[in-house]
């Protein structure tokens, strides 16, 4: 009874206290209430994004736990970070082993087989395509089109010129460029096309060889491929969305490019400008007050080659009359009108956007690669061998939320037997294909515990060994089924044969060297597991998610050598987005801290000074120095749990605000991190009462030197001045 | 009957700066129970020192002092602490009370602090204390609201309230007109006399050496020849 009414008496004075020494509650309290404040903020933001990018990074690509080789040299990254150059991650040897024992672990939903690589897409530019059409005009005799075609490479002929002209002026060896003129000139020349009536393939091979390099240079697209197995990818990511096309059918070969990539990188740069004007215009610019905008614009107006060279000679004419239609009063050629089309203002645009969606675009190449064309994806193994594969580019996809992260749209994704192919990993026949390759060239293995007793004691002709062994030539697990392979084109090959391209080669089917059995392409779903695998995604049940500890200890209890990280870790520079934001989060809170604690004691030490009598006379009526202590501390408590609560109420209702409104994602990266256009970020409670609770520590550490010299005050002060 | 306060060969000394300052040099003194006694002595003579080591508030630099028998410089602080709370009852200059109390709490606070009672014994021994010192009708105001001796009055209600074998009173009546001081006094005396309650007082008012049972002359740090007051002759005499 006496302990709790000494209690509430103590509770009284410190509250008594809190309201009478109303200089140092405000001082104090404000920077309570304000540490409360930033910390129920900057928590609920600091969890919400990581909330958000959990869901963007885990629903997309990552799953909870991504797996890759314990031995690998570099740490797997699925969102590259800056440097484009590829990473070695390792192999998983045993797949089917990993995913059967984590199968075998309560709360995984499923193991997706993965693999990344880089492959390179060459496109072929305007010229090429004119010309391939001249060459199939010519053979089957269309006069009408040959016609038309030569026009138009006239023109194109014309217009290069102007250009490698003023390219002259700049130049450091002016003979080149004359030469190159040269070459021109006979394309206008009508005596040359009479003598593609004469001698076709001659001057077939002059426009191939002379003329198509001299077109603007045609673009060499780097694709981030990860290969997986799709159909399981679809059913394990649910945030993933086919926009254009259609998912790759089951068991068959086939490319899927993100949609934002699509858009921004592959799309006709002309109708690029349209698409971006508009957006900005829905968002509530204007290209006149705009001056990226007006940038935007004339450019386009410079680049309208970019559409004029793509209307076919057939299209022209319908073009042109759309055109005029479109714009009343107008005359002139195609380029004069298209000039005068592209002149985009606010009042003509939303007129001249339709006009290019109905009247151009379908008489264009709107994309580089059109969804259901062929196309043939390059990269180097390893070891530098050239792979190519063709695949059917099948349709877009996006992440659901992620549609304008850029980050989020790096990575294309491609089955994993293209992949595996890709990657280096051979089939069967072409293991044949290199066994005879080497008995041919008498070529012997050589282990590399003999390699010297081979290379400098017998005679053996082993010195091309070191050329011509692929290096990671992976072993498939034993007794694995035949791996079937998608098309090919060149199987193993030094790297010098294919190392420079020129010139551009022709985006079409190679159909001479492409192995394409329609039943070789059906795979049964388990070789897909026993084949090659780098990593793979982890899919947890959310309700019954086992620690990733729990997966490790499964997969080293079975002496399978795999690595188990977390999404954060998997994904790359954007995971540690959220240590950083961490990182800043507590400096920021250590930091105010300090200050914090350096003020509040500061405070309550000159106002235990100025209380020294009245602890001088609690001490001499026989207050004990620890129940001062407790006087003080409790007056510290109440007034931290008054601050705290008032700072956690209004951080709340700043949340609350910010929830309502969203926090827009400023930058294309904070898409991803908001996982959406905007952060809706939402607090837990827990953090706030550990907020005010940390808030309350804080302020009873900052007080306990100056309350333990208060407690130190000897009674003697409470008697009159000394004499 | 032993003294109920008793100093042997007392001296103290303060450091000012870096000089030493004697301020008791060889006390002797003895104050018996239920005393009514004054330290008398200019300002700067050592009456309030002499006060603090009377009261346990502080400890002699070398000699002996003995509250209710115990020597003081032989206790902790903790037991010094103890010791105050359950044998002295204080009564300051400057009236000292805990300024976010009420008369009730102000009062109540020693009993608290002492433990052992419960919530009706001490409000019965608060509320007839209050009474006694005539202030019934302020029960529930702070010491802000109230005079200078109605603050004094509450401040002799504390000292009084864990019934101690002695009262220290500091200068009591400094801050007070002599009318208030005189009533001060006045009550004191008369709790003296009901309760043999042992007072001991510091100060130089002449009108409240006049009262005493006994005035104690201090002079530079020397207790002069025990002098008993006219007060005390006459009760002699009686």
């Amino acid at each position: 009874m006496n302990g709790l009414d000494r209690l509430a008496l103590i509770l009284w004075m410190g509250a008594r206290n809190v309201a009478l020494h109303k200089v140092k509650s405000f001082v104090v309290g404000g920077i309570l209430f304000f540490g409360t404040l930033l910390l129920v903020v900057g928590g609920s933001l600091l969890l919400s994004v990581q909330d958000s990018m959990e869901r963007s990074v885990t629903s997309s690509l990552s799953g909870q736990a991504q797996l890759y080789s314990a031995d690998a040299k570099d740490d797997l990254a699925l969102f590259p970070g800056g440097t484009m150059g590829s990473m070695d991650i390792g192999e998983i040897s045993d797949f089917r082993g990993v995913h059967d024992t984590l199968l075998a672990v309560p709360g995984v939903v499923d193991v997706v087989p993965m693999g990344i690589t880089d492959a390179i897409v060459l496109q072929g530019t305007e010229l090429d395509r004119l010309i391939d059409r001249l060459r199939a005009a010519t053979v089957v005799g269309d006069r009408v089109e040959v016609a038309m075609l030569s026009t138009e490479l006239g023109t194109i002929a014309q217009s290069l010129e102007g250009d490698i002209q003023a390219a002259q002026a700049a130049s450091a060896d002016p003979a080149v460029q004359d030469a190159e003129i040269e070459i021109l000139r006979r394309v206008g020349d009508p005596a040359f096309w009479a003598g593609l009536e004469s001698e076709p393939e001659q001057a077939l091979t002059f426009l191939e060889s002379q003329v198509a390099p001299l077109g603007s240079d045609g673009k060499a697209l780097y694709l981030r491929l990860i290969g997986t197995n799709l159909d399981q990818f679809e059913a394990c990511f649910d945030r993933f969305r086919v926009v254009d096309g259609a998912q790759v059918p089951a068991g068959e070969p086939g490319l899927l490019i993100s949609k934002r990539f699509y858009e921004t990188q592959l799309k006709n740069p002309i109708a690029q400008v349209f698409d971006e004007v508009r957006q900005a215009r829905d968002e509530g610019r204007t290209i006149a007050d705009d001056p990226l905008l007006q940038e935007e614009v004339r450019r386009n107006v410079q680049q309208r080659k970019r559409v004029l060279f793509q209307v076919g000679p057939g299209d022209v004419d319908a073009v042109r009359e759309g055109l005029m239609a479109a714009m009343p009063g107008s005359s002139g050629d195609l380029d004069t009108l298209l000039q005068r089309f592209l002149a985009l203002d606010d009042a003509n645009f939303d007129a001249r956007y339709d006009t290019f969606y109905a009247l151009i675009a379908p008489r264009i190449r709107l994309y580089d690669l059109p969804i259901g064309e062929t196309v043939t994806l390059r990269s180097f193994t390893r070891s530098g061998y050239a792979r190519a594969a063709n695949v059917v580019l099948h349709g877009t996809f996006t992440f659901e939320g992620l549609e304008r992260a850029d980050l989020a749209s790096v990575n294309h994704l491609v089955d994993l037997t293209t992949f595996r192919l890709l990657y280096g990993s051979m089939s069967d026949e072409q293991r044949a294909e290199l066994a005879d390759i080497r008995a041919e060239a008498g070529v012997g293995d050589v282990s590399r515990d003999d390699a010297e007793a081979a290379l400098f004691g017998g005679g053996a002709p082993v010195v091309m060994q070191a050329v011509s062994e692929p290096a990671p030539a992976p072993a498939p697990a034993p007794g694995s089924a035949p791996q079937p392979t998608p098309a090919v084109s060149e199987a193993v090959a030094p790297l010098v044969s294919e190392a420079a391209p020129a010139p551009a080669p022709k985006v079409r089917p190679v159909p001479a060297a492409v192995v394409s059995s329609a039943e070789g392409r059906e795979h049964p779903d388990h070789t897909l597991d026993d084949g090659l695998v780098l990593n793979a995604a982890v899919v947890l049940d959310p309700d019954d998610a086992p620690s990733l500890s729990t997966l490790q200890a499964a997969l080293d209890a079975e002496g399978l050598e795999v690595q188990v990280v977390d999404w954060k870790q998997a994904a790359g520079l954007i995971g540690q987005l959220v240590t950083v934001l961490q990182v800043v989060l507590w400096v920021g809170v250590l930091v105010v801290f300090i200050v914090a604690m350096a003020i509040i004691n500061n405070t309550m030490m000159m106002s235990v000074m100025e209380r020294t009598q009245e602890v001088g006379t609690l001490r001499a009526i026989g207050t004990s120095r620890a129940m001062v202590v407790g006087i003080f501390m409790v007056e510290t408590l109440v007034l931290g749990l008054i601050a705290g609560a008032l700072g956690a109420g209004v951080g709340l209702a700043v949340v609350g605000v910010l929830h309502a409104v969203g926090i827009p994602a400023a930058a294309d990266i904070l898409v991803l991190v908001f996982a959406g256009p905007r952060l809706y970020p939402v607090v837990s409670s827990p953090w706030v009462l550990q907020s005010i609770g940390l808030v309350v520590l804080v302020a009873l550490v900052s007080a306990l030197q100056p309350t333990l010299l208060a407690a130190r005050t000897s009674p003697a002060v409470a008697m009159s001045p000394k004499e | 009957m032993k003294p109920i306060v008793e100093l042997k060969d007392v001296v103290k000394d303060y450091p000012l700066g870096k000089v030493t300052v004697r301020a008791l040099q060889q006390v002797n003194l003895a104050l018996d129970r239920g005393e009514f006694t004054v330290i008398a002595g200019p300002s700067g003579s050592g009456k309030t020192t002499l006060l603090n080591l009377v009261g346990g508030i502080d400890v002699p630099t070398s000699g002996e002092v003995f509250i209710d028998g115990r020597e003081t410089s032989l206790l902790s602080d903790g037991a010094l602490t103890a010791l105050r709370l359950q044998k002295l009852g204080f009564i300051f200059q400057s009236f000292n009370l805990i300024n976010v109390l009420d008369v009730v709490q102000n009062v109540e606070f020693p009993l608290l602090l002492q433990g052992g009672l419960t919530r009706a014994e001490r409000r019965a021994r608060v509320h007839g204390l209050i009474e006694r010192v005539g202030l019934t009708g302020q029960v529930r105001q702070r010491p802000g609201e109230l005079s200078g001796g109605q603050r004094q009055r509450v401040a002799i209600a504390r000292a009084l309230v864990t019934r101690p074998a002695i009262v220290l009173a500091d200068e009591p009546t400094a801050n007070l007109d002599s009318a208030t001081g005189n009533d001060i006094i006045e009550l004191m005396r008369e709790i003296n006399r009901a309760d043999h309650t042992t007072f001991i007082f510091s100060t130089h008012d002449p009108e409240v050496m006049k009262r005493a049972d006994r005035v104690v002359p201090i002079l530079d740090g020397r207790v002069e020849a025990d002098t008993y007051s006219r007060s005390q002759a006459v009760a002699e005499e009686r």
